[in-house]
């Protein structure tokens, strides 16, 4: 941990000593935003054929697949969540929480991943589930599609990787994303890959402008992962998958929230180091 | 990288503004370029940076295009200048050294030099910024459709070595299409767009040259001479182009100055073909089709970019293309020709406008 | 306008009139009339009609208080009308780290109580500054604390060995239904200020100063109610949300020989040499049963109490400031023995010593589930010795009638540390007493 510290530090002090920059051509930013647009496209394509296995084994009754299924298909929407929310009214109905609502899950509205996990996770059936399966299969569908005729907004893109901290921040650090599953940590990952590829598609950019930035957000993103790892299913394997959020440490924790904050608040200075309004 | 830094400055072409009077680079004198069996004169030409005229002046035997090349990349060009005939066109050019083909491909390329002149600016900013979005959706287009590509092109190697004629016709009209869709992107490079796409009346042999190959070649096998047979080789080789295409695609990208001028240029270079056809043949009506489709993604990008400051000129560049979109499957020879032109001028005039919007 | 009698002697119509012409006049109009009627001689000196989002005005803003010195400031600072107490942990994970993170507090907290201007930063980035009090910022009175709980000595960063001696971890009191998530800490802002959006700004401050270093764990707001000078001089106490004064008896922050006593450690505390001129912070939610407290008879809430509520004065009579005498009531007839002053001060030989000096804002947060409001006393107090001083006091309040009408929910222990000279950092002898010590 000793990297983490020097990040910390650098940090606190980087914030007040920042100057204005915008030497990067905008020319530079069209094939980081192409790539993104790409990883985006891969990750839809990947989540449109999860939700498909995961909607069917809801639909065949099949509880346990179900319950399986369910964290690792939410990881590619989690992975491009800055472009999906771009669709306020898929985005909702894919993955709305019961508090956005005011009669939590009893509210007719709400559907989605967190409404299917009730029915999996809390009362432990897939009784009554099958219409919100099929409302999410084609709610992902119509995402797909809509994003494929999207053009990428240049800003969108590379402020996402400081919206996706923002998320974690805001709602996987404290638990409240998966609350019936306990699945958060997948969530968590899939957040943190979306931040890091954008930050890596822009980051020889972000390189000539402030070299010292870079490595900061690389040392937090490396400090991150190291305490993930302590929560991979199997040991040394991050394609294992995550155990459950309630058995994260107090210690460890913090020791996520630290670089979290620190990658939040480092990551909103990306568009400006870039020259995009 | 160095490369990469010259199309940089490409891709400000359209930005590169005189302080001075605007007019005067309408009336600039024309640079005259005569072209007959064996290449150019003269061969070597200085021009003063900004908008500048040339007349091209094919005094040979036989139609032939003039292009200004970036490198392997084509600024401008003009297609099937007739014999006995001239065709002018106007660039704008930032200062540096560029080249010209010739006529035959064989022939040797000319020097073009543009030299910088006082009082002159690049005004690159906001609108370059504006293009960010649009160009990368642009890149995103043609790497799918260059994936689509290889995978028709794969095919298309199938059958030709299960000598299955018929299959492979309806292979080769499958990748064609897609070709088609890309043009505006492949006929910027000039050294892969000569292998992928040249005709036999660019090369000195004609059909018998050992250069011809590439989809006029297997066209050529497949419905003049209605065999696969010594075409495995060719396809081969398109296969292994289409890769360097891809390849060089996902490097490069295309500059911001040739959306709309590339776009352009395609359009005009297939009119400019097929303007003395009594009655398109079919395969002019396909490659047309193909190209309508790539165009088409084209507009849908500059549109946005230019709807605010040019009103007027949006809405006739969207109904013009509307209107070859809805002509393109079946109207008349000449009704197509007309509406390819249309749309081709108002391609035309789009970087005018980007660059005056701001 | 509200005042229209002000209009000058001249005027040609008589106050009732006027009135009713005025109101004749519709709102519209008043503007217009109230001008041409006060004629040549308000004309100059007409007020801006004041808009109902412009900001309400105050003299104060410019009042600070010295940040450098032997002891921190906003513990005999005089307590003005907002304060908040936040609780945070802290995330650097060894001493180098706690080290840059008090010399950042340090730094935030030399500016922030002084006052002055922010550097702009290219409007492309996100400023530097939350900008709630504009591009540079008035003091406005703030005074910020900063003390450390006994989380902070644990395996963490090498301090086992300085701790000081009374410093602990809170442990529930009988009457305590303690929240975990509004207990302890690693480190405590107190933040004193005349207004709230100073807090809050200097709060926000730190949070974006300091990411990856802390994270914060609760904080509570609170305010003092704020009186009109008397006429005479005069001061009184405030009043608690039991309508109540609350602080009558606490030792007078200008007698600095007593306040070395009460407050400040110094080398007959037998504590480590680096916390001399530091103090104990003791931090409690208490929250105050408002309703009920409402419904309950007057005699019975001043014999609980054992003062009389509207004058403040001791329960045999006189005035506010009137010491208590329980000397010839030793049965508590006119002083109950179990009302919350003779308990908590029994005033007898001896307990002297267990004296603290309290600076409490009340607090109202919300409304709890059962439709009560949420509301109560941010208690904070500072001594030499936490044992001799507020566990002792506690310990003594436990059982007392007022019990049924409050409910402690959170707080915590911290050691507030010594004060700080330009050029170094808050913490820093404790820092380079535990190096000596390893």
């Amino acid at each position: 941990m000793s990297n983490l510290r020097t990040v910390i530090t650098a940090a606190a002090f980087g914030l007040v000593a920042m100057q204005a920059q915008a030497t990067v051509a905008p020319q530079d930013l069209v094939n980081p935003i192409t790539d993104y647009k790409l990883y985006v496209l891969d990750n839809l394509e990947q989540f449109s054929s999860h939700t498909r296995e995961f909607t069917d084994a809801i639909k065949a009754g099949d509880l346990q697949r179900a319950q399986q299924l369910y964290a690792p298909t939410r990881v590619y929407y989690e992975r491009i969540e800055p472009i999906a929310e771009l669709f306020a009214d898929l985005d909702a109905s894919i993955d709305a929480r019961d508090d956005d609502y005011e009669h939590g899950v009893q509210d007719p509205t709400f559907t989605g991943f967190h409404r299917l996990e009730y029915g999996l996770f809390h009362e432990h059936s897939t009784a009554g589930l099958g219409d919100y399966a099929e409302r999410l299969m084609s709610d992902v569908e119509t995402l797909e599609q809509s994003v494929q005729d999207l053009t990428f907004p240049p800003e969108k893109v590379v402020g996402g990787a400081a919206a996706l901290m923002e998320e974690v921040a805001a709602t996987k650090v404290s638990g409240e994303e998966d609350r019936y599953s306990h699945t958060d940590l997948w969530d968590f990952q899939g957040n943190l890959d979306g931040s890091k590829k954008i930050f890596e598609l822009v980051k020889p950019l972000a390189a000539q402008e402030d070299p010292a930035f870079v490595a900061r957000i690389e040392e937090n993103f490396t400090a991150i992962e190291h305490t993930l790892a302590h929560y991979y299913l199997i040991e040394g394997d991050a394609s294992s998958g995550y155990a459950s959020y309630d058995k994260v440490s107090e210690r460890d924790r913090r020791a996520l929230v630290g670089p979290v904050t620190v990658l939040a608040e480092e990551l909103s200075t990306l568009r400006g180091l870039l020259g995009l309004n | 990288m160095a490369g990469a830094a010259v199309l940089m400055l490409g891709a400000l072409g359209i930005f590169y503004l005189s302080l001075g009077s605007k007019s005067s680079t309408d009336t600039a004198d024309t640079h005259q370029i005569t072209i007959d069996a064996s290449g150019c004169t003269p061969n070597t030409l200085t021009v003063p940076a900004g908008a500048q005229r040339f007349t091209v002046i094919n005094e040979s035997e036989r139609g032939i295009e003039w292009e200004i090349l970036d490198g392997v990349m084509v600024l401008e060009e003009r297609e099937n200048i007739a014999p006995g005939l001239h065709q002018q066109l106007t660039a704008r050019l930032l200062p540096g050294e560029y080249q010209m083909t010739c006529g035959l491909l064989s022939n040797p390329r000319g020097t073009l030099t543009v030299t910088a002149v006082a009082g002159q600016t690049v005004a690159a900013d906001l609108s370059a910024r504006a293009l960010i979005g649009p160009l990368a959706e642009y890149r995103v287009y043609l790497t799918l459709e260059g994936r689509a590509l290889a995978r028709a092109v794969g095919d298309l190697q199938q059958q030709i070595a299960d000598d299955n004629l018929d299959a492979a016709q309806q292979a080769w009209l499958q990748a064609r299409a897609i070709d088609q869709h890309m043009a505006l992107a492949v006929g910027l490079f000039s050294d892969l767009d000569q292998r992928l796409n040249a005709r036999a009346e660019y090369f000195a042999e004609r059909e018998q040259d050992a250069d011809f190959r590439g989809f006029e070649r297997l066209a050529y096998g497949l419905f003049e001479q209605q065999s696969t047979a010594g075409l495995l080789p060719v396809v081969k080789q398109l296969s292994a182009d289409v890769g360097a295409l891809r390849s060089r695609l996902s490097a490069q990208g295309v500059p911001a100055s040739q959306l709309a001028n590339g776009a352009g240029r395609v359009l005009q270079a297939w009119h400019d073909q097929q303007q003395n056809s009594e009655q398109l043949s079919s395969r002019a009506r396909s490659d047309l089709q193909g190209l309508q489709a790539g165009i088409d993604k084209v507009v849908s990008l500059l549109l946005p970019v230019l709807r605010q400051a040019h009103p007027l000129e949006s809405e006739a560049l969207q109904a013009a293309n509307a209107s070859l979109a809805e002509q393109v499957p079946a109207a008349d020879t000449q009704i197509l020709l007309q509406a390819s032109q249309q749309l081709a001028d108002q391609l035309a005039s789009v970087n005018a406008l980007l660059a005056s919007a701001y | 306008m509200s005042d229209h009698d002000d209009l000058s002697p001249g005027c040609p119509f008589s106050g009732l009139n006027r009135r009713r012409f005025l109101q004749g006049l519709g709102a519209a109009g008043i503007g217009a009339a109230a001008t041409a009627l006060s004629g040549g001689a308000l004309a100059s000196q007409q007020p801006r009609t004041a808009d109902v989002t412009d900001a309400p005005s105050s003299s104060a803003t410019h009042q600070s208080h010295p940040f450098y010195g032997v002891q921190q400031q906003g513990i005999t600072t005089p307590r003005p009308a907002v304060g908040m107490l936040a609780s945070f942990d802290v995330l650097a994970t060894d001493q180098a780290g706690l080290e840059r993170l008090l010399r950042t507090l340090t730094e935030r907290i030399a500016f922030l109580t002084q006052g002055g201007t922010y550097e702009q930063r290219d409007p492309r980035y996100p400023p530097v500054d939350s900008g709630i009090l504009g591009p540079s910022i008035d003091p406005d009175g703030l005074t910020i604390t900063l003390s450390v709980g006994a989380s902070l000595f644990d395996d963490r960063f090498g301090l086992d060995a300085v701790k000081p001696r009374h410093l602990q971890r809170m442990v529930a009191f009988s009457n305590d239904a303690l929240d975990a998530d509004r207990c302890h800490g690693d480190i405590s802002l107190q933040f004193c200020a005349n207004t709230e959006g100073t807090t809050i700004h200097a709060l926000r401050d730190i949070i974006k100063n300091t990411p990856g270093m802390l994270m914060l764990r609760w904080k509570q707001e609170g305010t003092v109610p704020v009186m009109a000078p008397r006429s005479d001089g005069s001061t009184e106490s405030a009043r608690n949300y039991l309508g109540f004064r609350d602080g009558t008896a606490n030792p007078p922050a200008d007698n600095s020989g007593l306040m070395q006593k009460v407050v400040w450690v110094d080398h007959s505390n037998q504590e480590p040499e680096w916390a001399r001129n530091g103090s104990y912070q003791a931090v409690r939610i208490i929250r105050n049963f408002v309703e009920r407290w409402d419904r309950t008879p007057l005699q019975e809430q001043e014999a609980i109490f054992g003062r009389r509520r509207d004058s403040g004065a001791p329960m045999h009579g006189g005035i506010e400031h009137d010491l208590p005498v329980y000397d010839n009531d030793p049965d508590g007839k006119v002083t109950p023995l179990d009302s919350h002053i003779r308990l908590a001060n029994p005033r007898t030989r001896g307990s002297e010593r267990n004296l603290i000096l309290r600076r409490p804002f009340n607090y109202s947060n919300g409304v709890e589930a059962n439709g009560q409001l949420d509301m109560g006393l941010l208690f904070i107090a500072y001594q030499a010795d936490l044992e001799a001083g507020f566990i002792t006091v506690q310990k003594r309040l436990d059982g007392e009638p007022l019990e049924e009408y409050i409910k402690p929910v959170g707080g915590g222990y911290f050691f507030t540390l010594p004060g700080v000279q330009a050029g170094d950092y808050l913490g820093s002898s404790m820092l380079a007493a535990s190096q000596r010590h390893s």
